[in-house]
């Protein structure tokens, strides 16, 4: 229970990664804002069902209202928001190569994994360092440390996120938060639901460890980067990835 | 207790990081193997007092005959070995740049940094990988991420460590092993005993965070590269810094 009366505000929380992180949140004993366009009902049920404590709000990230109404949900359900993870992400819709990306698509991706999780920092932000004390988790992605085809605009926000991450986190250093994010490997989730499963397979034989990740092997180290155990670092970006970066 | 029922092996064990380390560890529940040349029998003492499980062996990291005996003790002792920190490592003992390093020193540095480093894998790894299950945690530092001056040998030595995790986790990737290191920036230990207070004062000062991490921060996070939460995180280099390598 290394999150302990701390209070957690998930995004993407309906799903994968975000439902992973809030409930792993929660069985560690953090309240849980559950944000997300869709089913972050469902994931706080799943968490108040656990015996965990849990709301859920439906918002975009890309509205800086809808965050100003998270922040205030969770403070005057739970006091305060201790812990931020930045997860609502997508890839897109259409083909992602640089020549081929449409301009309306790439400014939803940019605005949703990029312009997202800048608002959900600042509006976290104030709180924490007024208390001068606070968590922030991003998501960076495999494709900020390594080229992948298909994966343009995505890439960019990817990278985007690690950059910023690091900016973020010695902006605020002295000022006890820290900010840091993960980059994710291969990890099975209901993006890939729609491929095939003969190229599923291909594709988890060409990573290193031969098996996609969990969503549960992402939330456990953002929970790892949530507690005191973790108060050294800061601006990293963590790569769990079954070894996909470095081979 | 995420480590209950883990044997470890931790060099470096008499003091510092190592210390702190196998404290750690056996506070997760392992039994811990506390190698050190020095005081080990202090942290395998402390350990059981703690009702831990702990033997001390005085060794070495420079000689293949002590970790065969390291490894058989673990064996007869705990029936196996899961768990290696290679922790035991020294800075220069007169000035460590290219130009004032002499060759003695240099041949010392390295040969307990680096080559101790590869001889506890080596003796290890073929246990772990009969089992297929294992986790090393290596040691590199600040210095393998940014240049430092007055530290040639040493940072020689740990950019060397860095590269040989990521080798050995691919390496070793479908063998069920993990390998990955920590890079500590700058952590308050006996090795800055002699130096000037007001000095360390300075040198803190001069941080991102404004303070010099502890020993336990480092351990924390061995931990968790230990425990399951880590499963599918391998080949990686994690700094706990204190925003140091990013500023």
């Amino acid at each position: 229970m290394k999150l302990q009366d701390k209070v957690a505000l998930v995004t993407g929380a309906g799903s994968g990664i975000g439902r992973a992180t809030a409930q792993r949140c929660a069985a560690e004993g953090a309240s849980v804002l559950c944000a997300d366009l869709a089913n972050a009902g469902e994931t706080a049920e799943a968490i108040a069902a656990a015996g965990g404590t849990a709301e859920a709000v439906t918002m975009d990230v890309r509205e800086a209202s809808a965050w100003a109404g998270a922040v205030e949900a969770a403070t005057g359900r739970f006091g305060q928001v201790d812990l931020l993870a930045n997860i609502a992400g997508v890839v897109s819709t259409g083909t992602d190569t640089v020549v081929e990306q449409t301009e309306e698509e790439w400014d939803r991706i940019v605005s949703i994994n990029l312009r997202g999780s800048w608002l959900g920092m600042k509006s976290v932000l104030p709180g924490m360092l007024e208390r001068k004390s606070g968590r922030i988790v991003n998501i960076a992605s495999e494709a900020a440390l390594i080229g992948i085809p298909g994966l343009a605009a995505y890439s960019a926000t990817k990278g985007a996120i690690a950059g910023l991450t690091r900016q973020v986190a010695i902006e605020y250093v002295k000022g006890g938060v820290t900010v840091n994010a993960i980059a994710p490997g291969f990890i099975r989730t209901a993006i890939q639901d729609g491929i095939e499963q003969q190229l599923l397979d291909d594709m988890a034989a060409g990573i290193p460890v031969g098996y996609f990740g969990r969503p549960e092997d992402i939330a456990a180290t953002i929970a790892h980067l949530f507690s005191d155990d973790a108060s050294y670092i800061t601006g990293q970006v963590v790569a769990v990835d079954g070894g996909w970066g470095v081979s | 207790m995420k480590l209950r029922g883990k044997v470890a092996l931790v060099t470096g064990a008499g003091s510092g990081i190592g210390g702190a380390t196998a404290l750690r560890v056996a506070a997760e529940g392992a039994a811990v193997l506390c190698l050190d040349l020095r005081a080990a029998e202090v942290t395998a003492a402390a350990i059981e007092s703690e009702g831990g499980a702990a033997v001390a062996i005085a060794m070495d990291v420079r000689d293949a005959a002590a970790w065969a005996g390291a490894v058989a003790t673990a064996e007869e002792r705990f029936g196996t070995v899961d768990l290696l920190a290679n922790v035991a490592g020294v800075v220069s003992e007169g000035p460590d740049t290219a130009v004032g390093q002499t060759e003695e020193e240099w041949d010392r540095i390295v040969a307990i940094n680096l080559r101790g480093s590869w001889l506890g894998m080596r003796a290890v790894l073929p246990a772990m990988l009969r089992k297929g299950s294992g986790r090393i945690v290596n040691i590199a530092s600040e210095a393998a991420l940014i240049g430092m001056p007055g530290l040639a040998a040493y940072t020689a030595t740990k950019g060397a460590i860095a590269a040989l995790t990521r080798q050995a986790a691919i390496e070793y990737v479908r063998e069920g092993v993990t390998i990955n290191a920590v890079a500590p920036g700058y952590i308050r230990t006996p090795i800055q005993d002699g130096i000037d207070p007001a000095l360390l004062e300075r040198q803190a000062a001069e941080l991102p965070t404004g303070t010099m991490g502890r020993p336990e921060d480092i351990a924390a996070t061995i931990a968790h590269l230990f425990s399951d939460d880590a499963s599918y995180i391998t080949g990686q280099v994690v700094a706990v810094d204190g925003g140091w390598c990013i500023a």
